[in-house]
């Protein structure tokens, strides 16, 4: 058994596994600055959320001491969002990321890991406001 | 509005820099070093900074948030990276995103679901 199949079977060992609990409020001056920062100047941003202004107040995926043995570096293998109510300047966000899955993969380029995590975002009155889906990929 | 299957969304152009990268960096908080440390970038097997997946992702937000205005509501978006995209080249001006064949619903009277299903990038 190589290293890199144990190292694989390490982290596959964290499916499912869930991370901490994130809360944090949306603020109008961080709204405004991640606004700015990807240069959207559609007014309505100045009260409700930009689609993707989620991964601003939690992060979008789980460190894991394993994943970083694995190549040289991360990539953003993409990000799969579904919305289901708007979120809004004093929103209270409780995002819950856990691990989704965990495998190994040959391209064109060589073998990569992949990791795939799942976030929740959940508002002040206990109702789920998004979904993430993201591939986190190891080379 | 009621979209037509194969309607084409307008095209939004973008000139990310990196200055932009360090601003987004900030906004979102993810300072991983591939983002605004050429050198770095270089290390870990890329041709130089490349743009964070997930500005790539807010620009396609953009897209389709601009398209549809309040006629319409965001129910599901894809950002898929690929090798070649959101690359900063050295020099480079400027580069372009579109988003290809869009679709939502069949049926649907608003655009319950819009999906860029590919990004290409052009350099200008």
């Amino acid at each position: 058994v190589s290293t890199t199949t144990s190292l694989v079977e390490r982290l596959r060992a964290r499916i499912g596994q869930k991370g901490s609990l994130t809360e944090a409020i949306v603020e109008a001056g961080h709204l405004k600055r991640f606004v700015e920062a990807i240069g959207d100047p559609n007014p309505r941003w100045t009260k409700e959320a930009p689609p993707t202004f989620l991964v601003a107040l939690a992060p979008a995926s789980m460190h894991l001491d394993e994943a970083e043995e694995y190549g040289k570096g991360w990539l953003n293998g993409g990000n799969r969002f579904e919305y289901i109510e708007p979120v809004r300047v004093g929103d209270r966000i409780t995002a819950t990321g856990k691990v989704a899955d965990v495998y190994e993969k040959t391209g064109s380029s060589g073998t990569l890991l992949f990791i795939i995590f799942e976030t929740e975002y959940v508002n002040q009155h206990g109702r789920p406001v998004a979904r993430l889906r993201g591939t986190a990929i190891r080379r | 509005m009621t979209p037509k299957l194969g309607e084409e969304i307008p095209e939004l152009v973008k000139h990310p820099t990196t200055r932009q990268l360090v601003q987004y960096a900030g906004a979102q908080g993810d300072f991983y070093e591939i983002h605004y440390d050429q050198d770095f970038a270089r290390s870990v097997g890329l041709p130089g900074v490349i743009l964070h997946g997930l500005l790539k992702a807010a620009f396609l937000g953009q897209l389709v948030t601009d398209w549809h205005g309040d006629k319409g509501t965001l129910k599901t978006a894809i950002e898929a990276s690929t090798s070649r995209g959101g690359r900063i080249g050295a020099g480079a001006g400027s580069q372009r995103w579109t988003a290809i064949r869009p679709s939502w619903r069949s049926g649907a009277r608003t655009p319950t679901a819009t999906r860029p299903r590919s990004v290409r990038r052009r350099s200008r």
